[in-house]
């Protein structure tokens, strides 16, 4: 919703380049460093929130996430901790999007429209909510076929729909999800 | 402790709409003894914990805990203050082992100032902490019950999960949503002597129950409700003599008869 409204904050008043956006940004000093610099960046993200859900704070989210009346009887700020994880999550976030103006050395609205913007959103439905590596996983399928699907010009975006709403109605919990649960039942599988 | 009572209902009302859920409804509760609320579906049972929890806010009258007005206060703040709650329809944190769901209560700055459950001011390890509460409660340590996870546990065991979250506050007053329901006999004669203990630890409760027999052997005071108004309260031999809580109850039937069946 802050971002849509946003955009028609920039659009009005004309700050941060108005509708042209943000022009002649720095790119990377090499392409080497543009690859595998922002590899480094999700592999170090995913471990450092690896380490976080893990700790009592983590506990703390996930419980939030599984029951947030429980966590309020508990005596804990429910608020406080939606606030941090919110938090967290947009940290990340800005430098994701500061790494991606520096490699299109541009920044502006049109760049982060509606069909760019659903991709974390796609990418997290796809790889399984609630999952640490869920939304790479996610991403990792979404993107590639994203850019195969480039041949077919402006059918791509109804492919691309197609897909996501193949896997809403067949594996709406998410890849990660299915394959944790098919993992849990494999010692009790039987062959029929 | 001074005989001023540890929590003080004045003239309870909530309005759903234009449904009186509670109609200005009184009680005390003193220090360290059990009271139990009974009374017919939707007669305002839950309503009461809701609004003494903070978990909704009540249309009018007030709350005090220990002469503190809490009427209205978060929820967080009320459960830290020592007033904790059970939920009728359990709510653990089903992806969690049984003892990592203490690790959350434990986690909270009341835990953290009293120490936990048996814990004099001082926190250890959040893990055995844990443990400790929940072998106290009754799952067994040998059987490694605490280890699994709360979503393949049976239902007396998330029961006594729900206690076991409050009992992790070190809580004054434990407000027992129907910990009886949905247990078999078995179990509810396991849970007696430990609501039993809980009370001879100093802990103050009301029990919101349909199990008589069982209520009327831990409770003090029995209060009666019906359609959000308080009937009556006093000893369980004094309610069950009470005309009117026949009658809302039983209809007109014999009460001796439905005893059998409660």
């Amino acid at each position: 919703m802050y971002p849509l409204a946003l955009a028609r904050v920039i659009e009005a008043t004309d700050i941060l380049g108005g509708t042209d956006g943000i022009l002649g940004i720095d790119s990377f000093p090499n392409a080497w460093m543009e690859q595998y610099f922002v590899i480094l960046l999700v592999l170090l993200f995913l471990f450092a929130i690896r380490r976080l859900v893990n700790t009592d704070v983590g506990l703390v989210i996930r419980a939030v996430k599984d029951n947030d009346q429980a966590v309020r009887a508990s005596g804990m700020n429910v608020n406080f901790y939606k606030a941090g994880a919110v938090f967290i999550g947009s940290a990340m976030g800005c430098l994701g999007g500061a790494c991606l103006v520096h490699i299109y050395m541009w920044g502006g609205i049109s760049l982060f429209a509606l069909d760019f913007s659903i991709l974390p959103i796609a990418a997290t439905v796809i790889g399984g909510s609630g999952t640490l590596v869920g939304p790479v996983l996610g991403c990792l399928i979404l993107v590639p076929i994203s850019e195969l699907l480039r041949d077919f010009g402006t059918l791509r975006i109804v492919f691309y729909a197609i897909l996501l709403v193949c896997f809403v109605v067949f594996r709406s919990e998410g890849l990660m999800v299915y394959g944790e649960r098919k993992y849990h039942q494999f010692e009790r599988w039987v062959k029929v | 402790m001074s005989d001023q009572p540890i929590l003080e209902v004045k003239e309870l009302t909530k309005a759903f709409g234009g449904i009186l859920a509670l109609n200005r409804v009184n009680f005390h509760l003193n220090e360290g003894e059990v009271l139990g609320i009974i009374g017919p579906n939707g007669s305002g049972k839950t309503t009461i914990v809701n609004c003494i929890t903070g978990f909704i806010r009540p249309t009018s009258g007030s709350v005090f805990f220990r002469g503190k007005n809490i009427t209205g206060k978060a929820a967080h703040k009320i459960a830290d203050m020592g007033v904790t709650r059970t939920f009728q329809i359990m709510r653990p944190y089903y992806s969690l082992p049984a003892y990592k769901n203490l690790v959350i209560p434990l986690f909270s700055p009341r835990a953290k100032r009293t120490g936990g459950w048996r814990g004099g001011g001082k926190l250890g390890d959040r893990n055995t902490v844990g443990i400790d509460i929940l072998e106290e409660i009754g799952f067994e340590r040998d059987s490694r019950v605490p280890y699994k996870m709360a979503a393949t546990l049976p239902t007396g065991y998330l029961k006594r999960l729900e206690l076991a979250r409050c009992l992790a506050l070190k809580p004054d007053i434990i407000l027992c949503d129907e910990v009886f329901s949905g247990l078999s006999a078995s179990e509810i004669a396991s849970m007696v002597p430990l609501i039993e203990r809980l009370q001879m630890d100093g802990i103050t409760l009301i029990m919101i129950e349909h199990r008589l027999r069982e209520l009327f052997r831990v409770a003090n005071r029995i209060m009666v409700m019906n359609f959000g108004e308080k009937l009556t309260e006093g000893t369980s031999d004094e309610v069950m003599a009470n005309e009117n809580v026949k009658e809302a109850y039983f209809g007109s039937e014999d009460i001796e008869e439905v005893m059998t069946y409660a």
